[in-house]
């Protein structure tokens, strides 16, 4: 399997702690999500790929054996970010003249056709869209390109239900299209709402990737468990993470350790990503309680 | 296709089943294609990798071939083979049945009389 | 490719967060020419040629002001994200390179047109004016602005590390001063026979010294921005 970002003895330091990945390698033709807590580092991660943030060491290679001075790497990566990055006085023209002028690949009819898609007015400017407009205007600009792969930094957050669903479409679209070209990657703490999405999931945790790997994998590497109260305490030393009320307790444990638990009056299935996540992170985090 | 989002049943098991369910009866024939990874995924809203899942457990059981660059094709089925394989497994199933049926106490008529219940309901659905 | 038109640059160059610098720095420059025009007056120059200068001073902040608020869209407020946006172009180097150099084009003619607004005052107010130190002075400003601008963006484009680049835009103004205004300076002041020339010659300097610092504070904030981003900025 090719990858679309191979990333090696990443670190960069910041004033308060650092992001350190000594390898992690990012699948073709998926999407892949960036799962962590705030500040974990997500957007530092999205940022060296991009190519915006330079000041890191280590080495990022993009579609097998590039690197981010080939004028192609750029040319083929679409970003959006969490905050709109479009001058705030520029209306739809504007966008539309500047985006011609940075990207050979940029498809103006595509753009127009998206953003009627998109209900997004055309004779407003920037500064006069609500968050949730800024992100489909990005969203818009990127999906008019010819691109390999699209990073998006929180592309769900400030969008409404509706909205989301048509993003996991487009997403869903973009990679069908690419027939394996083409990959995804994107943060979030909506993971309910892009689970549906997600191939490949990278959890990070405190600037370290806690957990990555093939969403169906995952699943098969834990299990959750639901249980009586009685057991509670003898399930509780398997469990990843625990959570239990005067009812009953549920959690999830690894897959392997599944046999330990057996006698007990508990009930096994598989999780979700979002259970998966939460447990990983519980874990890394150390409040396990 | 059909896919219950919430049925307990993992999504690959269910394309897998649906998949395998046309196989066997013809309805994808022999040296034809599944349709493509992403493409299904994407009509189906379910993520790349189930799909790919799916795939792989069919492939696994020897009913498709993956072809570098072209997809999953549709093998030569060895349908004597596999309709005694089926047969085995119906046999198996109805065993269990019946022993359940002796645990609860129900007569061999009132048995009988659930299978065919089932057999009309699973016509109608 | 094709060569980027003066706007297409300035679309790129203005960097929504360079408009509060631009103003500052201008009427930090004010502030400075009319201390120095009050020492002037201490030592007993001509008053006309004080008011003269005065005017000239003036226009140029204004005309700094009205170019700044032109080549940045106008004062629209907005966070100094739009950079990142222009980070993620293959193309954005070439045309930023372009945009320095149409930058550098509209620098030479605010020099030129100092220069000419200095010479065209203090000759009007003093026919004793050492019209060939002027001239020398002019083209002299110019060309150091020229060549240290050029030297800046050559030494820019090829550091990717913040500090690398804090580090030659500091030295900047420095390099400048000692490489070209001070000898300048230093010549005309020597060379010219009477007062007026002095006067003309420091004026000239002042400007010049206020010219860097804009010329620094608005390639700052393009390059800062452009390889710094929201981390640095």
């Amino acid at each position: 399997m090719n990858n679309c970002v191979e990333i090696k003895d990443f670190i960069k330091k910041r004033k308060n702690y650092e992001v350190n990945i000594p390898k992690l390698q990012i699948p073709e033709g998926f999407a892949t999500a960036f799962i962590g807590e705030n500040g974990a580092g997500k957007t530092t991660l999205i940022d060296a790929i991009a190519g915006i943030d330079l000041s890191y060491s280590g080495t990022i290679k993009y579609f097998s054996d590039h690197t981010l001075t080939d004028k192609y790497v750029r040319e083929n990566i679409g970003y959006t970010s969490s905050v709109s990055y479009f001058q705030p006085h520029w209306k739809m023209r504007q966008i539309i003249e500047v985006c011609s002028l940075l990207f050979e690949n940029f498809d103006k009819e595509k753009f127009i056709e998206i953003c009627q898609k998109f209900k997004l007015p055309d004779n407003k400017s920037v500064a006069q869209l609500s968050d949730g407009n800024k992100m489909r205007l990005m969203l818009a600009s990127v999906f008019a390109r010819q691109t390999r792969l699209l990073l998006m930094d929180e592309p769900a957050s400030p969008l409404d239900p509706v909205m989301r669903d048509c993003l996991c479409e487009m997403i869903q679209q973009y990679i069908a299209d690419g027939n394996g070209n083409k990959s995804v990657c994107f943060s979030t703490h909506n993971i309910s709402d892009m689970e549906m999405v997600t191939d490949y999931a990278v959890i990070i945790s405190g600037g370290n990737v806690a957990e990555c790997g093939f969403v169906e994998d995952l699943k098969e590497k834990y299990i959750a468990v639901k249980g009586e109260k009685s057991c509670a305490d003898a399930a509780k030393k398997f469990l990843y993470s625990f959570s239990g009320g005067n009812y009953g307790f549920e959690g999830i444990c690894l897959s392997e350790d599944a046999d330990k638990l057996a006698g007990m009056d508990v009930k096994l299935e598989t999780p979700s990503l979002h259970q998966i996540s939460v447990a990983v992170l519980k874990k890394c985090g150390g409040d396990l309680s | 296709m059909k896919i219950m989002q919430n049925s307990g049943e993992p999504i690959y098991k269910q394309i897998a089943q649906q998949f395998r369910e046309d196989i066997m009866s013809g309805k994808i024939g022999q040296g034809e294609f599944l349709p493509s990874v992403r493409g299904l995924a994407s009509s189906l809203k379910i993520s790349v990798i189930t799909t790919i899942k799916a795939y792989d457990q069919l492939q696994a059981e020897g009913l498709v071939t993956a072809m570098q660059g072209k997809g999953y094709c549709v093998n030569a089925q060895d349908s004597e083979m596999l309709r005694e394989q089926y047969l085995r497994k119906t046999e198996e199933s109805l065993n269990i049945a019946i022993e359940s049926a002796k645990i609860t106490g129900m007569s061999d008529d009132e048995l009988v009389e659930m299978l065919k219940t089932l057999i009309e309901f699973n016509k109608n659905n | 490719m094709k060569n980027h038109t003066m706007m297409e640059c300035l679309k790129l160059i203005s960097p929504d967060c360079g408009k509060k610098i631009y103003i500052i720095e201008t009427a930090g420059l004010a502030v400075l020419q009319i201390i120095l025009l009050l020492a002037f007056f201490k030592t007993g120059t001509d008053v006309s040629e004080i008011q003269l200068t005065t005017v000239s001073s003036l226009a140029f902040v204004f005309a700094e002001i009205v170019i700044a608020y032109i080549s940045t869209g106008g004062f629209a407020s907005g966070k100094g994200s739009y950079t990142i946006f222009l980070r993620t172009s293959s193309k954005t180097d070439k045309i930023l390179r372009s945009a320095y150099k149409a930058d550098e084009i509209r620098r030479l003619i605010i020099s030129f047109f100092i220069a000419v607004l200095n010479f065209t005052f203090t000759a009007s107010c003093n026919s004793d004016i050492n019209i060939i130190s002027l001239i020398y002075t002019s083209v002299f400003s110019i060309f150091s602005l020229y060549i240290s601008v050029s030297w800046y963006v050559y030494t820019v484009r090829r550091l990717e590390k913040t500090y690398e680049i804090t580090l030659v835009m500091l030295s900047l103004p420095f390099v400048y001063m000692v490489l070209f205004n001070l000898p300048i300076s230093y010549i005309l002041i020597h060379a010219s026979p009477n007062d007026s020339g002095l006067v003309c010659a420091l004026s000239i300097v002042i400007a010049a010294v206020g010219e860097k610092l804009i010329l620094r504070s608005s390639l700052k904030n393009t390059l800062v921005n452009y390889y710094g981003g929201r981390y640095y900025g």
